[in-house]
């Protein structure tokens, strides 16, 4: 869990030194741990890998201009929650520009039928867009990039009780769509 | 812990993570016990369903992001650069406008400007002769000529040099020989002389005239005739230039002042011999003369 391409991020993160001062060096690790992390979370969230790959650039540059005031132990927590707040401000910018766009509603996604000739990746991936928001972005931030429920409550400003029974509906009904 | 239908899903989800202590697992049983809905709930529940993570979404650009960020140069620069355009803008402006109002005050001020030197009197016009107001001492030559749009443009050529040159350097004699004057001796009250270079009325007939006007209290045709007549002819004179205009007043401040530049003695006598005269020729000394003169006749 939170393995990128053979690198423990997990442990990286651990073993940091505990300088406030950010460097580049520790920038570019920041950048090499965590930025698929994020794309993947952002992508699947906007359904647009343009708009993930922007708000992706955003964050980090907001994370350099913000160097001296994040703490090291503290990069992950606050790069996910930059993240999320400027996917949220896109969302909500869409959905006024669109008027009708529901955010549970993307490009169609309900019409997707699962076939039987996709895989359990795939299958998941497609039940995946059916899921709620809130709960989606609950099961992603654990399953994908090993958050606790502390810091899934922090990332998405909502209380730990919250987070459990996001993650356990989410699974319930996860189970549910497949068995139908 | 208190469970109860708000809080009662957490509690499963921890059940099944197994994250609760002893106490809260017998807790939670005795509650399923009592809600077995909530016990089917549990049993569906599947703790090791998970999603994949999806490997094929990569961020590519790692390295053009570093470098795109650390070479980045910092917000205020850019902020300030946007700005510059505006501030230089707003700068060109502003020189522009002083620079308007300090030509226009030099333009005002050249008017009044104190003539120090002779060299440096040029040519200018002057609306009304009679504008011109006395002159300074130390052979310093003021002339302000306020702009009477009335009375027509007079242009009086104050540069002596150019005079001088014109006139080839005047001497007394000449000034007295051109303009018909004589010494102060030679010249007696009784002539009354206005010395006008090109004045065809004679002092006799002019003084009878005076006399019909002031008796009759009418204003001749003829007289406003001669006096048009006169008006025009002081216009050319002072046109001329100073030597040909000495008894009018309007033309006595020009001499005086050009003389007050030349400053020679005999320049000078020939100024006070006009100011005598000024001063003798009144109404009063008019209207006198001509009860005395009538009651003679």
């Amino acid at each position: 869990m939170g393995e990128v391409r053979g690198f423990n991020s997990v442990a990286w993160g651990k073993n940091m030194h505990n300088s406030k001062q950010m460097t580049e060096k520790d920038y570019k690790q920041h950048i090499n741990c965590y930025s698929d992390d994020i794309l993947r979370y952002l992508a699947k969230n906007l359904q647009d890998i343009d708009d993930a790959k922007d708000i992706l650039q955003d964050t980090f540059i907001a994370l350099w201009e913000n160097k001296n005031k994040v703490e090291q132990e503290k990069v992950k927590n606050w790069l996910f929650v930059t993240a999320h707040n400027r996917m949220l401000k896109l969302i909500r910018y869409k959905k006024i520009r669109q008027g009708t766009l529901s955010i549970d509603n993307l490009n169609g996604f309900d019409e997707i039928k699962i076939q039987n000739n996709y895989d359990t990746k795939q299958q998941l991936d497609v039940l995946l867009t059916k899921l709620p928001e809130t709960m989606k972005q609950c099961l992603m931030l654990k399953e994908w990039s090993g958050f606790s429920i502390k810091e899934i409550a922090q990332t998405l400003q909502i209380s730990e009780e919250n987070v459990k029974v996001n993650i356990f509906r989410a699974k319930l009904k996860l189970k549910t769509l497949r068995e139908n | 812990m208190k469970i109860t239908k708000e809080n009662i899903e957490a509690i499963l989800f921890d059940y099944a993570e197994g994250n609760l202590t002893e106490a809260e697992r017998k807790e939670a049983e005795a509650y399923l016990d009592l809600h077995p809905e909530y016990r089917e709930m549990l049993s569906m529940y599947d703790p090791n369903i998970t999603i994949e993570k999806p490997l094929d979404i990569v961020y590519t650009d790692k390295d053009e992001l570093f470098s795109m960020v650390t070479a980045k140069k910092p917000t205020k620069i850019i902020f300030i650069s946007r700005y510059v355009k505006w501030v230089s803008g707003v700068a060109a402006v502003m020189l522009l406008f002083f620079a308007i109002k300090t030509f226009y005050n030099l333009q005002n001020t050249q008017e009044n400007t104190p003539i120090s030197k002779v060299n440096q009197i040029n040519e200018r016009e002057i609306k009304d002769i009679n504008d011109l107001k006395d002159f300074s001492q130390d052979n310093k030559l003021i002339a302000t000529a306020k702009n009477n749009k009335k009375t027509p443009v007079i242009s009086v050529n104050t540069d002596i040099t150019e005079m001088k040159s014109d006139t080839e350097e005047i001497s007394f004699e000449e000034l007295l020989a051109d303009n018909d004057i004589n010494t102060a001796e030679e010249v007696s009250d009784e002539e009354d002389k206005v010395l006008l270079a090109d004045n065809s009325i004679s002092t006799a007939q002019k003084e009878q005239e005076r006399k019909t006007t002031y008796e009759n209290n009418t204003v001749n045709e003829e007289h406003l005739a001669a006096n048009n007549n006169r008006k025009s002819a002081k216009e050319e004179l002072i046109r001329k230039g100073v030597n040909s205009a000495l008894n009018i007043q309007p033309m006595q401040a020009a001499i005086e002042g050009i003389a007050k530049v030349v400053s020679s003695p005999k320049t000078k006598k020939i100024i006070n011999l006009f100011n005598e005269r000024r001063n003798r020729k009144t109404k009063t000394v008019y209207s006198e003369k001509i009860t005395a003169e009538t009651s003679n006749v």
